[in-house]
This record gives C-alpha cells, sequence and structure tokens, in this order.
C-alpha cells in the first residue's frame, strides 16, 4: 500500500488538498458549476503544458510556446472568418505552422546546440511580432460557429474541451511511457551521451520532441480559440510561464528525463484551481504572479527532497 | 618506538581516514605519513583510493572519518584555500586549469600580483622565472585550451609553485610525457626536495617509483598496505604488496578452445590516434587491449563502435562491414560497454527497468507498442543473471550501490544476441565479490560464442581474465602475448619499450608524443576584440545607410533620442553579461526594471532633492534585494537559475502589478532634472554608462575581477582547485546584474514619466540579445564589455533607424527574436570546427 502511494505523483494529494482547503475559505469552489468551469478552463493551459513537458523532458524548456499559442488565435480566426466551411483549411495551416516552429527550434537546439532557453525566447519573440505583424494590430475575423463547439460545449454536462484535453494528455502519456520515441525521449533527457552509445538517434529525438511540444501548443492555441471565439493579440503569453509552472509543479525537472504527462494534467489542474481560487477570493493579479513565483521554487525543492529520500531508502 | 618522536619526525600525517562514495568505500581507514624533505611515492593499482586520498589532503574532497596533522598540528581542510594556506599544493593528472585564460593568467589564478588591476608585467615575469626554473618554454599569452597535453602539465606544477608550498602533491604527472619531459620533471622534483619540500609522487609504474622515490606506501583497495624504504625493496616486493589478495582472486578458467573468427581487423588507422592496427577476435575470445593508457587502446574501440571515424577494413563473420554510428554497431551485434557509467552508462532518474530495456525496445514492441510483460521478463532475466540486489525491477538505478550499478550496465546486453562485446574497465569502482561476479559473466559471454575485447588498465584484471593480450604504445600494437604466459613486467616492458633488466625496470618514461602546438604569434587582443571590431563596423555601416535612406538620422535631436533608448538597455545588458560570463542567466531583469518604474512613481512625486534621492536609494536597494534573493535561490537552494530566475520574474513581476496595477503616476519635474541633465548636447546617462563600461572592460581584461569572471565561468572546478570562492562570485554577478537593472529602471522611470508594470519586460530578452550579439557565449566564459555595449548600440540603431524608415514598431519582436538566433547560431557554426 505504501509503496503504491509513493508511486502515485504527490500533485495529486496536493490538488486534492487545495480544493478541499480552497472550498473551506470560499464554497463557492465546491459547486458542480465551479468544478465544471475549472475543468473546462485547465484544458486550455493543460494542454499548453502537456507539449512544456515533453520540452522538460529532454532536457530543454519552450518558451516560445506562448508565441504560438498567439499567432495560431490570429491565423486560425483570419482563415476561419466566422465559415464552418474553412475549418479544415485553419486547423492544417496552424498544425503546418506548429510542425515548422517546433523543426526550427529543435534544429537550433540539437544541430547548432544553442541553448534551448535562448533558442525558444528568441522565438517567441519572433511569433509575437509575426502576429502583429500579420494584423497590423488591428485583429480581424472570428471563429467558426462549428469550431466554438469543442471549446465552449460539453457533453453529459462535461465540458467538451476537457474531454479533447484529457484524451490528448493521456495519448501523450501512452506515447511517451510505451512508445520507442517516448522511450528515447526520456533517455535523451536523461543522459544524452549514454543514449548515443544506445543507438539512440539523439537528434532527431530532440527535434522531434520540440516538434510535439509546438504541436502541442497550437492545439492549445486552437482550443483557447474555440473557447473565446475570437482573435485577442498576445493571449498566449499567459501561457508561457503559467505552463512551465504546471509542468514543474508536476513534478518534471529541469534537468530532464524527470517527469510525466499524468502529472502534468495534475499540474495543470492545480494551477487552474490556484486562479480560479485566487478570482473567487478577489486576490489582485500581482498577488497571484508571487504565489505563482513561490510555487514554483515550492515544488522545484519538494521534489528533490522527496527524491533524496527515497535515493537513501 | 617512542610515540613523541615519531610524531615529530613526520611532517604531514593522514590518521584513519575514511571516504564513501554512494555506498562503496574508497578509503577504508587509512594512515598515512610523511617526512619533511622527502619524495614518498603513493603507489597502487586504479581504484586503490589514491587520488581520494590526495583529494582530501587538497581541501577538495571532505574526509567522512579520521585527523590530519601538518607539523604536528591537527589541522581542518575545509576549502581548496584552507589546504593552499596551509602549504599543501596539488598538480592534477587531469589537469585543472581554465582553458579560457592563457599561461600566465592561470599560474596566477587566485592570487594575482597587483591591486585591483593585475600587475601584467610583473605576473608575466614571475611566471616566465618559474617556468625558466622549470626549463620549459612555453609563450606566456596563450590560452590553455591551444597547448598541448604536457604543456598543460607545466602550467599545472608551475602554478603550484607560485604558492611555495611545503608540501607538493603530484598526481600521476608523467602520464602524458615523454621520457626526456619525465627527466626533466625528476630533477624539478630532486630540487624541490633539497629545499626542504615534502614530495608526495603519485604513480603506479615501477621504474618511475624506483627512479624519483625516498620511500613507497602502498594503497589496495581503499586501505594502505604498508610503507616501505625504497633502498629496501624491490619490483617483486612492491607488485606482491600492490596486488596483495588479487592474487587470490580466483578467475574463471580461459578458452578451452576457440571457434571460427568473429571480427577481423585490417589496418585500422585514425590520425593520431592510432595507426594500422590489425587483429583478428574468434567466437569464445577474450582478448585484451593493455598498454599505459592514452594509448590507442580506447580510441581505437570507441571507433570500430561508430564513435569515430577510422579507416581500414572490418569484416564480422567474414562480412565487411563498415560502422559510422553506435545504432549500425548494435545493429550489426557489436556493443561497447563503457568505463564511465555515470556519464556514458547509466539513465541515474530512471528505474532499472528502463535503464535495461533501451536498446532493445525494438524487439519488444508489438502493434507499435512497448509491451509491457515482455520488458518486464527481459528486466527479470537480466536482474536474474546478474544477480542485482534490488527489491524490484521498478527501482531507480540511482538506489543502487555501485556493484549493483554496473551489474545493471552490464545486464542491459543479455538481452538480444551481440556477437562482439567490448568492455572497458568492466569492474571500474566495484568491490571485489562483484568483480567476481562480473569476471564469470564475461567469460560466460564468450563461452556462449560471443568474441570479447576487453580494455583494461587494471593489469592483473587484463592478464587473469584475457585469453590473449594485444599491447599498444603509441597507437601501434607493438606485442602480443598469451594469457596465461602474461605477466606485468612484460606488458608494461613492451608498452614503455624498457628492457627487462634484473627484476627491477629501467627508468624509461611511457611517452606518448603529443603533436606539440602549432606556433602560430600569440595575437591575444585581437583574438578578443575581432568580433567585437567587425561589430563596430556593421554600426557603421548600419548608421550611414540609415543616414542616407532618412536626413533626420543625422540631426542632434535624432542622436540623443538614440542615446537616451540606447542607454538603459545597455546597462541592463552589462549586468547581464557578468551573469552570462558565468554560464547563468538572469531572466527577471524585465519585471524588475518595471518594478522601479512603479516604485518611482509613488516617491518622486514631490519636486524636492529629497524625494529623488529617495527613489533612488529605495530603487538600488529593491534591485539589490531582487539579486540577493536571486543568488539565494541559486546558490543555497541549489535551484537551476533558469528556473530560479523565471520563478523571481514572476515574483517581481506580482509586486511591481500590485503596486501599479495598471500604467499611473507621474514623477516629478525635478526628477525628470536629474536624470535627463545634459552636458552640452550629451545625456549625462549616456557618457555614465560609457564610462561604466569602459571601467568593466579594463577589468575584465587587467582586472582580477576578470581573472574571476572568466575562470569561474569557463570552468568552475578548475576555478574552486585554484582556491576562488566561486559561490561568492555568483553572488556579487546576480547583485550586480539587477543593480543594474535597477538604474536602468530609474531611467526608464525618467523617459515614461510614470510607473507602468509592463515598461520593462522587453528587456529580459533585449539585453540577452545584446550581450550574444556581442560576442558572448552562453555557455560562460567568453565575452566583452565592448561587445556587449555595442551589442546593446545595434539593437539601439536597428530599432532607430526601422522607425526612420516608417516600418511599423510590430517588426521590432521579429528582428530583436532574428538578430538572436543568428547571433547565437553563428557562435555555433563558429565553435564547431574547432571543438570538432
Amino acid at each position: 500500500m505504501a509503496q503504491l502511494l509513493a508511486r502515485i505523483s504527490p500533485i495529486w494529494f496536493a490538488v486534492i488538498l487545495f480544493y478541499v482547503l480552497a472550498g473551506i475559505v470560499s464554497p463557492a469552489m465546491l459547486s458542480t458549476g465551479q468544478a465544471l468551469n475549472v475543468l473546462q478552463v485547465a484544458a486550455l493551459l493543460g494542454l499548453v503544458a502537456t507539449g512544456q513537458v515533453i520540452a522538460l523532458l529532454v532536457g530543454g524548456i519552450d518558451l516560445s510556446v506562448g508565441g504560438v499559442v498567439t499567432l495560431t488565435n490570429i491565423v486560425a480566426t483570419s482563415i476561419m472568418l466566422g465559415q464552418d466551411s474553412s475549418i479544415p483549411l485553419a486547423i492544417a495551416v496552424c498544425l503546418l505552422l506548429g510542425i515548422l516552429v517546433g523543426a526550427l527550434n529543435g534544429f537550433m537546439v540539437a544541430v547548432l546546440k544553442v541553448a534551448p532557453l535562448i533558442t525558444t525566447l528568441a522565438m517567441n519573440s519572433i511569433l509575437f511580432g509575426a502576429a502583429l505583424v500579420y494584423t497590423g494590430g488591428a485583429t480581424r475575423g472570428t471563429a467558426a460557429p462549428a469550431f466554438k463547439i469543442i471549446g465552449q460545449g460539453a457533453v453529459l454536462g462535461i465540458p467538451l474541451s476537457a474531454v479533447a484535453w484529457l484524451a490528448v494528455a493521456i495519448a501523450v502519456a501512452v506515447i511517451l511511457r510505451r512508445t520507442i520515441f517516448g522511450r528515447w525521449i526520456y533517455a535523451v533527457g536523461a543522459n544524452s551521451e549514454a543514449a548515443a552509445l544506445m543507438g539512440v538517434p539523439v537528434k532527431r529525438t530532440l527535434i522531434g520532441a520540440y516538434v510535439m511540444c509546438s504541436v502541442m501548443a497550437v492545439l492549445g492555441g486552437l482550443l483557447i480559440t474555440s473557447y473565446i471565439g475570437n482573435p485577442s493579440l498576445g493571449i498566449g503569453e499567459q501561457f508561457l510561464l503559467n505552463s512551465v509552472a504546471a509542468v514543474v509543479v508536476g513534478g518534471a525537472a529541469l534537468t530532464g528525463g524527470v517527469g510525466s504527462a499524468v502529472a502534468t494534467i495534475g499540474g495543470a489542474l492545480f494551477m487552474t484551481v490556484l486562479v480560479s481560487f485566487t478570482n473567487i477570493a478577489r486576490v489582485s493579479t500581482g498577488t497571484q504572479y508571487i504565489v505563482q513565483g513561490a510555487l514554483i521554487i515550492l515544488s522545484v525543492m519538494v521534489y528533490r527532497a522527496l527524491a533524496e529520500k527515497r535515493r537513501i531508502t | 618506538m617512542p610515540k613523541a618522536e615519531d610524531m615529530s619526525a613526520d611532517e604531514l600525517a593522514l590518521h584513519k581516514i575514511e571516504k564513501s562514495f554512494g555506498g562503496v568505500k574508497a578509503l577504508k581507514g587509512v594512515s598515512f605519513f610523511c617526512r619533511k624533505g622527502e619524495v614518498h611515492c603513493l603507489l597502487g593499482e586504479n581504484g586503490a583510493g589514491k587520488s581520494t586520498l590526495m583529494r582530501i589532503l587538497a581541501g577538495v574532497m571532505r574526509p567522512d572519518a579520521g585527523r590530519i596533522t601538518i607539523g604536528g598540528r591537527e589541522v581542518e581542510l575545509t576549502s581548496p584555500r584552507a589546504a593552499q594556506d596551509l602549504g599543501i599544493a596539488m598538480v592534477y593528472q587531469d589537469t585543472r586549469l581554465v582553458p579560457d585564460l592563457d599561461v600566465a593568467q592561470n599560474v596566477w589564478l587566485g592570487h594575482e600580483p597587483g591591486g585591483v588591476l593585475v600587475d601584467r608585467n610583473q605576473m608575466e615575469r614571475a611566471t616566465q622565472e618559474i617556468l625558466t626554473r622549470l626549463d620549459a618554454v612555453i609563450p606566456l599569452a596563450r590560452k590553455v585550451s591551444d597547448l598541448s597535453v604536457a604543456e598543460r602539465q607545466i602550467v599545472e606544477i608551475a602554478r603550484a609553485l607560485t604558492r611555495d608550498p611545503s608540501i607538493l602533491i603530484l598526481d600521476e604527472p608523467t602520464s602524458a610525457l615523454d621520457m626526456a619531459e619525465i627527466d626533466r620533471l625528476f630533477a624539478i622534483v630532486r630540487g624541490l626536495k633539497d629545499q626542504g619540500k615534502t614530495i608526495i609522487f603519485i604513480s603506479h609504474r615501477l621504474p618511475e617509483i624506483f627512479a624519483i622515490a625516498d620511500r613507497i606506501t602502498v594503497l589496495k583497495d581503499g586501505e594502505a598496505v604498508g610503507t616501505v624504504e625504497r633502498s629496501q625493496t624491490d619490483a617483486a616486493q612492491l607488485v606482491r604488496m600492490m596486488v596483495g589478495r588479487e592474487m587470490t582472486v580466483a578467475y574463471p578458467p580461459r578458452a578451452a578452445k576457440t571457434g571460427p573468427v568473429r571480427l577481423e581487423a585490417r589496418q585500422l588507422t585514425s590520425p593520431g590516434r592510432f595507426h594500422e592496427a590489425s587483429f583478428t577476435l574468434s567466437a569464445g575470445e577474450i582478448v585484451g587491449f593493455g598498454g599505459i593508457q592514452g594509448n590507442g587502446q580506447a580510441d581505437i574501440v570507441r571507433a570500430i563502435f561508430g564513435l569515430s571515424p577510422l579507416s581500414g577494413e572490418l569484416r564480422l563473420d567474414g562480412e565487411k562491414v563498415e560502422l559510422t554510428s553506435p545504432r549500425e554497431a548494435i545493429a550489426k551485434g557489436v556493443v561497447y560497454i563503457p568505463g564511465d557509467r555515470h556519464r556514458e552508462g547509466l539513465f541515474m532518474p530512471h528505474s532499472i527497468r528502463e535503464n535495461l530495456s533501451l536498446p532493445h525496445l525494438k524487439s519488444l514492441v508489438t502493434a507499435g507498442f512497448i509491451s509491457a510483460s515482455k520488458e518486464n521478463r527481459l528486466a527479470r532475466d537480466a536482474i536474474a543473471r546478474y544477480a542485482v540486489k534490488t527489491p524490484s525491477a521498478e527501482a531507480g538505478v540511482a538506489t543502487l550501490s555501485g556493484g549493483n550499478q554496473q551489474k545493471v550496465v552490464l545486464g542491459r546486453w543479455t538481452a538480444g544476441t551481440p556477437r562482439v562485446y567490448i568492455f572497458e574497465d568492466p569492474t571500474r569502482g566495484v568491490d571485489v565479490a562483484t568483480k567476481l561476479d562480473i569476471y564469470r559473466q564475461i567469460r560466460g559471454l564468450a563461452e556462449e560464442g560471443a568474441a570479447v575485447i576487453l580494455v583494461a588498465s587494471d593489469l592483473m584484471e587484463l592478464i587473469g581474465l584475457s585469453d590473449r593480450i594485444l599491447i599498444f604504445s603509441q597507437g601501434r600494437i607493438v606485442d602480443e602475448v598469451a594469457g596465461a604466459e602474461a605477466t606485468e613486467e612484460r606488458i608494461v616492458g613492451s608498452a614503455t619499450g624498457a628492457a627487462h633488466v634484473g627484476g627491477v625496470l629501467t627508468s624509461h618514461g611511457a611517452g606518448v608524443a603529443r603533436a606539440s602546438t602549432a606556433s602560430r604569434p600569440e595575437r591575444p587582443l585581437f583574438d578578443r576584440y575581432a568580433s567585437s571590431f567587425a561589430l563596430a563596423l556593421l554600426t557603421v555601416l548600419l548608421a550611414v545607410v540609415t543616414a542616407f535612406v532618412s536626413p533626420y538620422f543625422l540631426t542632434s535631436a535624432n542622436a540623443v533620442n538614440l542615446a537616451n533608448q540606447i542607454t538603459p538597455l545597455a546597462l541592463v545588458a552589462l549586468g547581464q553579461l557578468a551573469v552570462i560570463l558565468l554560464g547563468g542567466i538572469d531572466l527577471s531583469v524585465g519585471p524588475l526594471i518595471s518594478l522601479i518604474t512603479a516604485v518611482v512613481s509613488f516617491v518622486a512625486i514631490q519636486d524636492s532633492g529629497l524625494a529623488v534621492a529617495e527613489a533612488i536609494a529605495l530603487s538600488l536597494m529593491a534591485g539589490l534585494a531582487v539579486g540577493l534573493f536571486n543568488a539565494i535561490l541559486i546558490l543555497w537552494l541549489r535551484i537551476p537559475d533558469l528556473i530560479a530566475t523565471l520563478a523571481s520574474y514572476s515574483i517581481v513581476f506580482g509586486l511591481a502589478l500590485t503596486l501599479r496595477p495598471s500604467p499611473g503616476g507621474m514623477v516629478s519635474d525635478s526628477y525628470l532634472d536629474f536624470f535627463e541633465a545634459h552636458l552640452g548636447p550629451v545625456p549625462v546617462a549616456a557618457l555614465l554608462v560609457l564610462v561604466l563600461a569602459i571601467i568593466f572592460e579594463i577589468l575584465l581584461l587587467r582586472g582580477r575581477l576578470g581573472q574571476r569572471l572568466y575562470g569561474t565561468g569557463s570552468s568552475p572546478e578548475a576555478a574552486r582547485v585554484a582556491g576562488l570562492a566561486t559561490g561568492l562570485i555568483r553572488l556579487g554577478a546576480y547583485s550586480f546584474c539587477a543593480v543594474m537593472s535597477a538604474l536602468a529602471g530609474l531611467l526608464i522611470a525618467a523617459r515614461i514619466g510614470s510607473g507602468d508594470p509592463q515598461a520593462g519586460m522587453a528587456f529580459t530578452l533585449t539585453s540577452i540579445t545584446a550581450v550574444v550579439v556581442g560576442g558572448a557565449s552562453v555557455f560562460g566564459g567568453r565575452g566583452t564589455a565592448v561587445g556587449t555595449l555595442l551589442g546593446a548600440i545595434v539593437v539601439g540603431l536597428m530599432q532607430n533607424a526601422l522607425n526612420l524608415m516608417q516600418v511599423t514598431a510590430y517588426y521590432q519582436y521579429i528582428w530583436a527574436g532574428a538578430l538572436t538566433l543568428i547571433a547565437v547560431a553563428s557562435h555555433a557554426l563558429q565553435r564547431s570546427p574547432h571543438k570538432k
């Protein structure tokens, strides 16, 4: 039993504990409506974080997810222009964009050996600039009606966005844990030299990981677009730091090879509950950022302490 | 013998020193005594604990238990600095020098002559003096990265001598030297001995020891076997002491008969590493590759495994193969088990199961997914076969002892059916019982029909396990001997070319002649400023083009505007440079600038000098606080700087938002006047920043500060060993960066005239852009203040030029990002041909 408990990521206890605490402070948190709302919103961050965890698993980081989300939102709405018939084209263009960005990030990191932080930070700036230039500062277009269903609709009362998120996140978790490519990602992140000696194509794995990360950010961007229904310049910026926070709170280590897509679901839920609670408790945005920063530090320390304890026993 | 007398005779005494690494006892209560003015050799095989013992003496490691006395007084060797202050100096086998600093700088790192500025003349004179004493000719201004291994060794010895040590430790100083160099080294050692210095000389080469030692202490498996006078011992006795219980290790019986040839190598060559090596390997056979370390035996197996190019022909079971990557080698059934398991063999955060299955994933897949049952079976089989002691296959390899970790590394290849196994030091750092297990396993693999290459630096292991031994010297196979007939003397003799005379090997150096470095003239200033010069040209070009397109560019109004734009960026970039030189990064600079504008917008609202002073003081304090906070996260809590400053980014941004949720407030006129003061047409702030950049550059180029920053950034380990307080240096850099950002925040507040929680956000990227465009390496150790200033100017100039050319401001995000990518990518491309 104790062993089983030890294998469950601590994030789930944190999510439950925090949700209950929040409920005690403000009972509104415990209503079904609010819980479903949390799920619906968590999906937006959750998808982006599912990509981010892959970048951290290979020992990198992707700060361009914010720019990818923004650009996806802008491009998707401008192609759809409210027409259902344009949905496939919009999705295809955005996915292509994501693949391109990810491949470029991966190329810089894997082949040119540029620090991932610098590569993706610069890429984020380029993508945000591209969105600005593309729109000329004034957004146009809107999401197609049918497209909004996935972000705003529900099936049997459960928000569709949450269903989509969980399906994708679990699929990624299976890919990471149960396919060769997924194992390569873990191996390259933990020790790329050893991985190369074991016949793992390190560069291909890195590039693939960054592509996957960007594609997840595109999916996140599409879901966000569907949820808000409109273009919104800079909508992605809030997901940049938040996605890293969700992943780190979910136990991924910046050193690579440690973390899981399933625990990241917990991380995204935790961050969303936190925001939702601070909103209900009328805490200022400023305080939210402070709490978020403190939380990142705290979780790095807690997970490290847990890892060291496991090593001794 | 009376005890008191014994104590007084010993200059240095180590009592019952113990040290463990992750469950493996490296030192099991070693006592070791040295007299004043003797050359005391510490002898033992690889892994006997010699280096660990000496690292404790040098203050690099702390012992788990035991006492150390020097001159009869008990001492605490808490840091390299503490050891140096007590007169202990150590010369490391794998030199601990800073590659990006030159010879003179390395020799004096940590105690350079001069004050704030290094007295370069005095330093060169003193270095030259020592080098002359060592009879060595090395250009003082040459970077250590351009030196040969032997030259580095000399530099390291010179460095040890600068502190005029009373106890000098030489850790296998001869491994990279040729005969003449060894003779010279020995002359130096004798000279030092005549000066009354105590010299501890680590080696495992008997001829050298007989040439130089007064007394010899033998270490074996972390214990001191005994101490003997050179005049009262011979090689046979020392070998017996070294080998000791090893003789009782029961090696598995050798192969009775071997099968067909599995691997045939013809004329394998890789220039500078190995030459025309031809050999065959039969099924069922274990062939040892022996010789002094670094004579090509390790290089050749790595090349066979596809890790580096080679010419020549390789046949596997008669079929010609070309293995250009580990992936192909493994596919063809050739596997390589590296000696350094932590660096090349294990995935520390992962479970035993995942460690074992990685190379076999393909065979575990059904319908695209890895079958859990197949994988578990594979893990169970390997664990059972190698008797890995673990509660479960799911346990992390990090929780295992060294011996069990090694079993996982070996057990990984149980599955699949490799045809050729290459083992490199398969029992490094494991206990005796595990060694026996591993020997049996390796023999078992051969018996099942595989061909095995064993590269072992432990001669007893090589002899005990091999059916045949090929001996390498200077990249060539110089001798072959059957395992049953091999002796340590024969192998060492062949490897060193020494004659076997009366049981004692004559004193011949095991020279590996390394190509000496190309003798091009040193142009340190050119090397340092070439990229800055190019950048300056680019700046001029940009200015000329802009002036042509827009006449307004050359007006003084625009020039002032430009200076005002560049000044805050240059400040932040100089701060960021200090951090990046150390291989770190500070993402919190942007929000910090925003926070400062918010602070100023509350404090500097009254038209009084006091309010301005208050605003400045408060801002600088806030900056310092953020810098210290970052340093605490990184140094104390050991959070990686990226995530630490990302967290403080969030926190500082939160503080800024709390103070000023939206832009607002109005700063006083006296504040504006103060920060926008002009000297003639020139903004004072811009002048001051220019002066600051120049001072920073001088300190980097000629100051002690520069040596500390470059040293710590280029090689933290070397800097620590040199006695630098690397933690303090990092703390200083983060504080400096934050204070610079605070100053920039004050300027921004003056420019926008109010507080704005978003005002500084762009600076996080642009400051990094300026630094990397200015030629600094994000991996630390390289960069200049002049380059950074030019980087900031280029960024500011481009912004200004595009504005004047009526290009929408939206493009600035694109080119700022693109410029950064181009800069770092071009560094990467420049770097790659040099380092390969």
